[in-house]
């Protein structure tokens, strides 16, 4: 007598696949349209962070110079300003930069109003803009910056920047929560379609038991044949994904320019990993779900 | 050895269907178990195969007490014997050498082994032209045979027959029957056939033990189908 071999069941297990097509087909069709369900879901996810990630340039403070200020302390200052930690960039903008730029943002219609502010005359402040690497620390860096005297008012966007980090915190949880939920849904979904397949085979499977098998024996070529079926449909919904996801880009692309979509190439690794494993798994999961029933002695 | 020692059965814990058993079955022994509708046959049955757990009693075959059994040895309390059912039960999406070799395969036996010995037992009962057959193509008489291969192929000491001739002409039934007496005399197999078949019994003249609302009627040697009931 010899010990049962996992290619016995690995070979049993595609005999019952392809000797009950059409409940095989089903669970792969079920699987598969739920894997596609959630990875187009969590493609949705990724390039909403995506997007909200490239509108992060709210992380900039501007410093105004007090008007009393000469230009060598402005130099002076900027060094300063330099020398502070958790600055990845600082730009000046001189009072009269200010005024023309001012100037352009009201256009050619309102530029009149700017005529009384010529030289001399002039009530905007020089400027620094300076963008900062760490949001962590921002509060920090303010007060640092409002302690260096000759500055006037230090401003920033960190209200927003907080609102977008917190958006991107509220869109992960969700996410997280609503592809739990989809995973638990799918893999019920996947063992009732696979009970259904095993009902039709109940007759078998106490065929079996009065032979003297044991539950290892019946139950392992169930679990390759959901395993089969869940290897199957990862890879059928690998292939559907990258055709689904690379029409829709484009399509998005074209129409709404404003719009950033991550490349697929960038992507692919990690779904057809998680199509891969989450079908074995559900495939799995699900066989031995459906074939505990039938195993009462 | 079989032997029932007080064995009585309930499903509801009120009424019983079987009551107070004690029967002793001597290995190589060819017993037929009778009893009209409802007398507790099919209860019988179920318990000898672990099936169903006796209520009150001891129940052993051979090592095994099966009022104890832990429901991880029951597999190996049935691979000692070898069961044919009236509906034959065989797999239908499996050939008949395939039906056969599965339960040799469960046993976990080699290739080998089964491709030598699966032959043997199909020629035996008289189908090795149909081994690549499917259990739809054959005639009932066929496929009680088939089973009957199957319950054989792994030599087992115990031969259980629930109405084997059931689903089959009188004229088949004879041989069916024919075949489980010479397996009995030939190999010294314990047969028990679960059966209401009047005729059969009366002709072979064996053991007769008869079952009457869950208890025991009547166990003569060399009995007849009891004329009462």
């Amino acid at each position: 007598m010899r010990k049962y071999s996992l290619t016995t069941f690995i070979g049993q297990g595609f005999i019952g696949v392809f000797r009950n097509g059409i409940m095989s087909t089903a669970s792969i069709l079920v699987l598969m349209s739920t894997l596609i369900v959630m990875g187009s879901f969590a493609a949705l996810i990724i390039n909403i962070n995506s997007n909200l990630d490239s509108i992060d340039d709210f992380n900039e403070i501007v410093c105004y110079i007090k008007l009393d200020v000469d230009q060598a302390r402005v130099t002076q200052i900027g060094e300063e300003i330099k020398k502070l930690k958790n600055i990845s960039s600082i730009r000046f903008i001189s009072k009269d930069q200010a005024l023309k730029d001012e100037r352009a943002r009201y256009g050619d219609e309102y530029s009149h109003l700017f005529d009384d502010y010529g030289e001399g005359a002039n009530p905007l402040p020089d400027s620094f803009r300076l963008e900062y690497k760490n949001m962590k620390d921002v509060d920090i860096l303010v007060y640092q910056l409002s302690q260096i005297s000759g500055i006037d008012k230090v401003k920033n966007r960190l209200d927003i920047s907080k609102n977008i980090a917190k958006l991107k915190r509220v869109i992960s949880l969700t996410s997280m929560w609503l592809m739990v939920m989809l995973f638990t849904v799918s893999t019920f979904v996947i063992a009732n379609t696979i009970k259904l397949a095993f009902y039709a085979r109940e007759k078998e499977i106490s065929i079996m038991r009065y032979i003297g098998a044991t539950k290892f024996y019946i139950t392992m070529p169930f679990i390759f044949e959901g395993l089969i079926i869940g290897l199957v449909a990862g890879l059928v919904a690998c292939f559907a994904q990258w055709y689904i996801y690379t029409y829709l880009s484009a399509e998005i692309i074209k129409d709404y320019s404003i719009v950033s979509v991550l490349p697929y190439s960038s992507l692919s690794f990690y779904f057809n990993l998680a199509f891969l494993g989450a079908g074995i798994l559900v495939g799995v999961i699900g066989s031995s779900l459906s074939i505990r029933r039938y195993m009462k002695v | 050895m079989i032997e029932f020692k007080n064995v009585s059965k309930t499903y509801d814990g009120q009424k019983f269907v079987l009551r107070n058993l004690d029967i002793k079955i001597e290995d190589g022994e060819f017993v037929f178990i009778v009893g009209h509708s409802g007398a507790g046959k099919t209860t019988l049955t179920k318990l000898l195969l672990r099936e169903e757990k006796v209520t009150e009693g001891r129940l052993v075959i051979d090592n095994f007490h099966l009022e104890k059994m832990r429901e991880s040895r029951v597999p190996y309390l049935r691979r000692t014997m070898g069961v044919v059912f009236q509906d034959f039960r065989l797999f239908p999406k499996k050939t008949v050498f395939e039906n056969v070799s599965f339960a040799m395969q469960v046993l976990g036996e080699s290739s080998k082994l089964i491709k030598s010995r699966v032959p043997d037992f199909l020629e035996l009962v008289g189908l090795s032209d149909k081994s690549e057959s499917f259990p739809s193509q054959l005639s009932g008489g066929e496929q009680q045979r088939v089973a009957l291969a199957r319950a054989l192929v792994n030599k087992p000491n115990i031969i259980i027959a629930d109405e084997p001739t059931g689903n089959i002409d009188p004229k088949l039934s004879l041989d069916i029957m024919e075949m489980l007496v010479r397996l009995n005399a030939r190999l010294g197999k314990t047969v028990i056939v679960v059966t209401h078949e009047r005729s059969l019994v009366d002709y072979f003249q064996k053991r007769v033990i008869t079952l009457n609302d869950g208890v025991i009627e009547s166990d003569r040697i060399g009995g007849m189908f009891n004329e009462e009931i």
